[in-house]
């Protein structure tokens, strides 16, 4: 028998740290098929719980969170078909490793020079006019003058 | 380094280094044993006194930090430590030594700090938790050696010393004033806009503890010349948040000749949050405003501050604020306008080119030189008696032209010369009228007009004249790469000298002396014309943040044809300008390809394919007089959808390095290391392949 932790995910799955409706847990037994892989297992489990509303699986066992199927078989009796879920499985270990990143939305890791072509421009630009100023109004060089050149004088 | 620090949580196992400004020393003290010999030191609180000294003027504002409330900062009134007795005199709520024994301490009880008062509280029955308990000049006996003095850490100018290292938090920081004036708030840290406030040479400092500002009388002088008049200018930007300034002349308004400053902190989307009171600085009349200000410390940042000032016999001096000036309201908003100002550690700000490493040196500064204007020519002709230019006005030019033309005139010249025209040598119109300028009798050569009104006409005795053309700020639009080139363009119309393109590369983050980059966007573009008023030539002077950066000639003037010789010369040079002028249009019409580009085409893209108009052709000589005169700066920028939930779909340019749990949000990652997770090999590709192509953190 495997010990399970049946959960409603609502996170995206690539998202390290799920979110789950709180309260709606509940803990199963169940059954290997056959055999299993440990990254994507098939168990089988029986209760008269509708599970179809549950999409996420822990077992403790084996340390692992998994993404979840079901399939309702007969007589209460449920086919879970699990991959493992490798980003929150690993979430702490996963947090302390080194990284470059290309792109993040974390303030203070974010470079706003960096053009790496993913942003769209529109067609329209803005032209905008400024005039230089003098004490608050437009600079010009001053009044017209006459200039007379003669020789000698 | 401006600001305070916070003790890290496990201070009490930490030495710090403290530095006595009496013998100029730091010694070593650990934390502990100094909490241990605090009498003031409260056990049951779990908060305690940081002295914070601001080194010249041995200034010192005791703080209070609460560990159990998020180690929140509160920090008392102005203090005044002696130290020429080498122990600490005393404290006082206002300014000045306090050698009454009058002084006042602090404590913070059940969550709160305040303020006792009188010399009789009791020192050792450790009820009162604030500093201090000396007194240089009274019975007291209790004198506490500076080696000893309540600093678990120590706060200069420059150092603040905790375990041998320098710290700092930038973080914007909320300061409930000790005397009743709740909700003042205090900045540790802005960027500021050294080429407004400053001269990019010589840092404004200010001592936080004491709210001294060094060379304030300079700082303020800079900022009344370098701020522009009615023009809101962006001085100060924390991180998200940013702060304006508009400084308003009252020439010929009552009250005459008055400056004033207007400043307002804007969210990050735009939404003015606070504006200070319009803020008169060189109204005698009005002593004391407050005047929210941004310091320069070590020129990258800066503390924002509330001072006082005062204008005494023609200098500006700042004043320790008694009372927080805005309301309890205005100040709630300054709050919302700080705590949505996250971080503003310049480590932490979105423009940050960041330290990564991708090869090559580590960017060994390229210290650049002060390009300065230098003078006119000396030599100019004028006064040497060859030839005189007058600037006469159109009655004397009527008279002038009866003298000329009198019979008599002409005998006479004609004893001295065959033709005329040798000795009417031009008249012309220019732009531009000399002040001040001296006056004579008209002569042509040696012969004196005898006409009543032509014997005081203006003539020149200075051929080059430097003309401001005033100034105009560059600000950034999107505080992106889309701000520089190829997506933003400029170009500069100088009256006289036609249409020019500028660098908007350069005008966006123009080098700092040092070489490196400023953290602030933009620049101030000044003009000035250098006028030859013998021949008309101009050179257009741009500076960029008082350097001169770009130089562009011109002519100006209009002739007025005084023979047919002289007519016939003007109108050839006429034709042929024209002439020059439609090659240009030509050339630029056919250098203008028209290409129809994709709508959804990347930004580079986009912009490769805008096509080049040419708005003004060419301008100078006699044509330029019927052109506008004012200078003006066309910039051209684009646009972009303001998407929004990014920290869940695209996330924003990063290319910086760290561990996967320092970035949040939506997150992509050119690789990553995880060799030191337990899990299988195919778990590990999975991983790496999924932190690869985006996360949310």
């Amino acid at each position: 028998m495997i010990n399970l932790k049946l959960r409603k995910c609502t996170s995206e799955a690539n998202r390290i740290t799920k979110a789950f409706i709180a309260n709606a847990d509940i803990m199963i037994q169940g059954n290997f098929k056959t055999s299993e892989n440990v990254l994507a297992p098939v168990i089988q489990v029986e209760s008269n719980t509708d599970l179809s509303e549950y999409n996420y699986a822990e077992i403790t066992e084996f340390g692992r969170s998994y993404f979840m199927q079901c399939r309702a078989d007969y007589n209460n009796i449920w086919t879970l078909t699990l991959k493992v879920d490798a980003l929150s499985s690993f979430a702490a270990g996963i947090k302390a490793s080194p990284a470059l990143a290309k792109r993040t939305a974390k303030t203070g890791m974010i470079n706003y020079y960096m053009n790496d072509g993913v942003f769209f421009t529109e067609q329209r630009e803005v032209v905008t006019y400024h005039t230089f100023k003098k004490n608050g109004t437009n600079a010009t060089m001053g009044t017209d003058a006459y200039y007379l050149l003669v020789a000698g004088g | 380094m401006a600001g305070f620090f916070v003790l890290p949580e496990n201070y009490k196992s930490n030495n710090v280094e403290l530095y006595d400004f009496g013998t100029q020393a730091i010694f070593t003290k650990s934390i502990s044993s100094i909490l241990a010999n605090l009498h003031f030191i409260n056990p049951n609180f779990n908060a305690f006194v940081i002295g914070v000294v601001a080194g010249k003027r041995q200034y010192i504002r005791p703080f209070v930090i609460d560990f159990s409330n998020d180690y929140q900062l509160h920090i008392c009134d102005e203090t005044y430590f002696n130290w020429s007795n080498n122990y600490i005199a005393g404290i006082q709520n206002y300014h000045g030594v306090d050698t009454s024994g009058s002084g006042r301490t602090y404590e913070y009880y059940n969550g709160t700090l305040r303020q006792t008062t009188g010399s009789s509280f009791n020192l050792s029955d450790r009820t009162v938790n604030g500093i201090n308990y000396a007194y240089a000049s009274s019975s007291k006996t209790e004198t506490t050696p500076i080696s000893e003095a309540p600093i678990v850490a120590v706060y200069t100018d420059e150092h603040v010393w905790v375990n041998g290292e320098e710290q700092s938090l930038y973080n914007w920081k909320p300061v409930p004033y000790l005397s009743g004036n709740d909700n003042q708030f205090y900045l540790s840290l802005s960027e500021i806009d050294e080429t407004i406030i400053g001269d990019g040479f010589t840092p404004v400092q200010i001592q936080d503890g004491s709210k001294f500002v060094l060379n304030e009388s300079s700082n303020i002088s800079r900022l009344l010349a370098n701020i522009p008049n009615n023009t809101e200018t962006v001085l100060a930007y924390s991180g998200n948040n940013y702060m304006t300034v508009t400084r308003r002349w009252s020439e010929g308004i009552a009250p005459y000749n008055n400056i004033f400053f207007t400043f307002k902190l804007y969210s990050d989307d735009g939404t003015l949050m606070y504006a200070t009171p319009e803020i008169g600085v060189s109204d005698p009349a009005v002593p004391r405003k407050y005047l929210s200000f941004i310091i320069d410390n070590d020129n990258e940042v800066g503390a924002f501050d509330i001072i006082t000032y005062n204008q005494n016999n023609g200098t500006y001096v700042y004043n320790n604020m008694p009372s927080p000036d805005p309301s309890a309201a205005d100040m709630y908003e300054i709050w919302l306008w700080l705590s949505g100002s996250g971080s503003g550690d310049p480590e932490d700000d979105p423009y940050n080119t960041g330290s990564t490493d991708n090869g090559g040196d580590a960017g060994n500064p390229r210290p650049q030189d002060h390009i300065s204007d230098t003078p006119a020519p000396t030599l100019s002709g004028l006064n040497l008696g060859v030839i005189t230019l007058y600037q006469p006005d159109d009655t004397e030019l009527l008279k002038i032209a009866d003298f000329l033309w009198s019979d008599d005139v002409l005998d006479n010249f004609k004893k001295y010369f065959n033709n005329f025209a040798d000795n009417i040598l031009a008249l012309y119109i220019l732009p531009f009228t000399p002040a001040n300028l001296p006056t004579k009798i008209f002569k042509v050569g040696k012969l004196a007009s005898d006409d009543s009104d032509l014997q005081a006409v203006k003539y020149c005795t200075q051929r080059f004249y430097d003309i401001d053309m005033g100034s105009v700020n560059i600000d950034r639009r999107w505080g992106s790469y889309l701000d520089y080139s190829p997506y933003t363009k400029i170009e500069v119309y100088l009256p006289y000298c036609g249409l020019h393109s500028l660098d908007i590369d350069e005008l966006m983050s123009p080098a700092k002396m040092n070489g490196t980059l400023p953290l602030e966007q933009g620049c101030t573009l000044s003009l000035i014309y250098r006028l030859d008023i013998l021949t008309g030539a101009i050179v257009a002077k741009i500076f960029v943040n008082d350097d001169i950066r770009y130089q562009f000639t011109g002519k100006v003037g209009s002739n007025i044809p005084l023979t047919g010789q002289t007519y016939s010369n003007w109108l050839g040079s006429i034709i042929t300008a024209g002439a020059s002028a439609a090659v240009t249009i030509a050339s630029g019409g056919m250098t203008a390809p028209l290409v129809a580009g994709s709508a959804a085409s990347v930004a580079g893209t986009v912009m490769a394919q805008k096509p080049t108009v040419e708005s003004i052709g060419n301008i100078s000589g006699d044509a330029s007089m019927l052109a506008t005169n004012i200078p003006y700066v066309r910039i051209s920028s684009p646009n972009k959808p303001l998407l929004e939930n990014q920290e869940v779909f695209t996330g924003y340019p990063s290319y910086k390095s760290g561990t996967v749990g320092s970035f949040s949000g939506y997150t992509e990652f050119i690789d990553v290391h995880v060799e030191g997770i337990s899990c299988t090999d195919e778990e590990r590709v999975e991983i790496i392949s999924i932190l690869r192509n985006g996360v949310i953190i």
